[in-house]
């Protein structure tokens, strides 16, 4: 599957927090349930962003295929009316998910052992995003952005401070902090998200189920006025392509995908915090490969979705 | 039900209805009910969408659980194409009670 550049800074922010803990003190083999999560949530993130950039599309489709099914005329201001989250909203969610991947990035740069003088630069770039992403959501005063904003600005406040620990070379006090207080507001984060992932999954759902009455009435309407069979097999075969997509719909829910990431992510905190036995590993190996395979397999359908 | 399961809710409702709107031509009477509750349910989805509110009152406690009695109803009779009657006058409850819920959460609407 293929993931955006962007999509690639997981959001290791959230697993961090285990390597730093894991580092020379973890049991061998701790690295591939670690990669795992680093590789799964690349994927989930990718669904994710695709979703969210097309939720204001879906809405616009199912406003002018109602309005063509009525033979009514279609206006710029109803068109405009019916999306879910405004531009900005949505570019500030778009935003939230590049500054976590970009903060994981960072952390694991630090965790893999470069100099800290080397993402100074880094992290004040990314201080002064958060900074400008929280005084943006700030400023929302939507009803569909309450429980976004609320989650926004805790986050906003552990990374700004995490960063500045960073930029002040407070290394081993950042990877603490990331540690002790980063799960709760990051998870807060996650769920929020997710929630808007189930919005956005039911509106495409009842887009697409539209649609498909929509290319049956088309087919019958054709078929009564005598259509030639040049014409209804043209017809069919949107029929046919339709029914694929609307099949694969229904496994490509990125809201499991983010349920199944804050999970994860539990897993990888507790694993951080413990004693790293031989049983904890095991645990953490199991909670990895059930990601891992979730991910992949919701993350194979979203793209399918695109390419059917 | 939270918020979250009412919007999921009317979700699998439209898909239904589309079944059944895809087995009617679109001038049959049944069909042009079916359009117009379809309609409403999927303009309340969006509205459920765009819109956040606490869905912890008894409020709509209580409204959601009248919903879901009616939904039991609902889906007794709607994968069935031969009780399209039966199955418009559970609608028509359903899109009252759902609209009794917008109204209540979201006044201004």
């Amino acid at each position: 599957m293929f993931i955006p550049p962007l999509a690639k800074k997981i959001m290791a922010s959230l697993l961090l927090v285990v390597l730093l803990f894991s580092i020379g003190c973890g049991p061998a083999g701790f690295k591939e349930p670690i990669t795992k999560f680093r590789d799964s949530s690349a994927v989930v993130i990718a669904g994710t962003k695709i979703y969210l950039g097309e939720l204001n599309k879906v809405e616009r489709g199912n406003y002018i295929l109602e309005k063509a099914s009525q033979r009514g005329p279609i206006k710029l201001d109803e068109l405009e009316a019916v999306q879910v989250f405004s531009k900005e909203g949505l570019q500030a969610r778009l935003d939230a998910l590049d500054q976590l991947g970009a903060y994981g990035e960072l952390l694991l740069k630090l965790v893999n052992s470069d100099a800290p003088e080397k993402v100074k630069a880094e992290a004040t770039n990314l201080g002064e995003a958060i900074k400008s992403l929280s005084n943006t959501v700030s400023g929302f005063s939507g009803a569909d952005d309450a429980n976004f904003k609320a989650a926004v600005g805790p986050v906003a406040n552990i990374v700004g401070q995490i960063v500045n620990l960073i930029v002040e070379k407070k290394i081993s006090d950042a990877l603490t902090k990331a540690i002790n207080n980063g799960e709760e507001p990051i998870n807060a984060l996650l769920e929020a998200i997710r929630s808007d992932m189930v919005i956005a999954y039911e509106r495409k759902k009842s887009f697409f189920s539209g649609t498909r009455v929509f290319l049956i009435d088309d087919y019958r309407n054709a078929l009564d006025k005598g259509a030639d069979s040049d014409k209804l097999k043209t017809l069919a075969e949107r029929i046919r392509a339709h029914e694929d997509r609307w099949e694969e719909l229904g496994n490509a829910n990125p809201s499991e995908a983010i349920g199944a990431m804050k999970k994860a992510h539990t897993a990888l905190v507790k694993y951080a915090k413990s004693s790293h036995k031989v049983t904890d590993l095991a645990s953490l190996v199991d909670a990895m490969e059930a990601f891992a395979a979730r991910a992949k397999s919701i993350g194979q359908s979203i793209q399918a979705l695109r390419e059917i | 039900m939270t918020r979250l399961e009412l919007i999921k809710l009317i979700g699998d409702v439209l898909t239904r209805i589309d079944v059944l709107r895809g087995s009617l031509s679109p001038g049959e009477p049944n069909r042009i009910a079916l359009d117009g509750i379809r309609k409403d349910l999927d303009a309340s989805q969006l509205q459920l969408s765009k819109n956040q509110f606490d869905d912890n009152t008894q409020a709509f406690i209580k409204a959601t659980a009248e919903l879901d009695a009616i939904n039991a109803d609902l889906q007794e009779t709607i994968k069935s194409i031969n009780k399209v009657a039966e199955t418009l006058t559970n609608l028509k409850r359903l899109v009252a009670a759902v609209d009794g819920i917008v109204g209540a959460v979201l006044p201004i609407v």
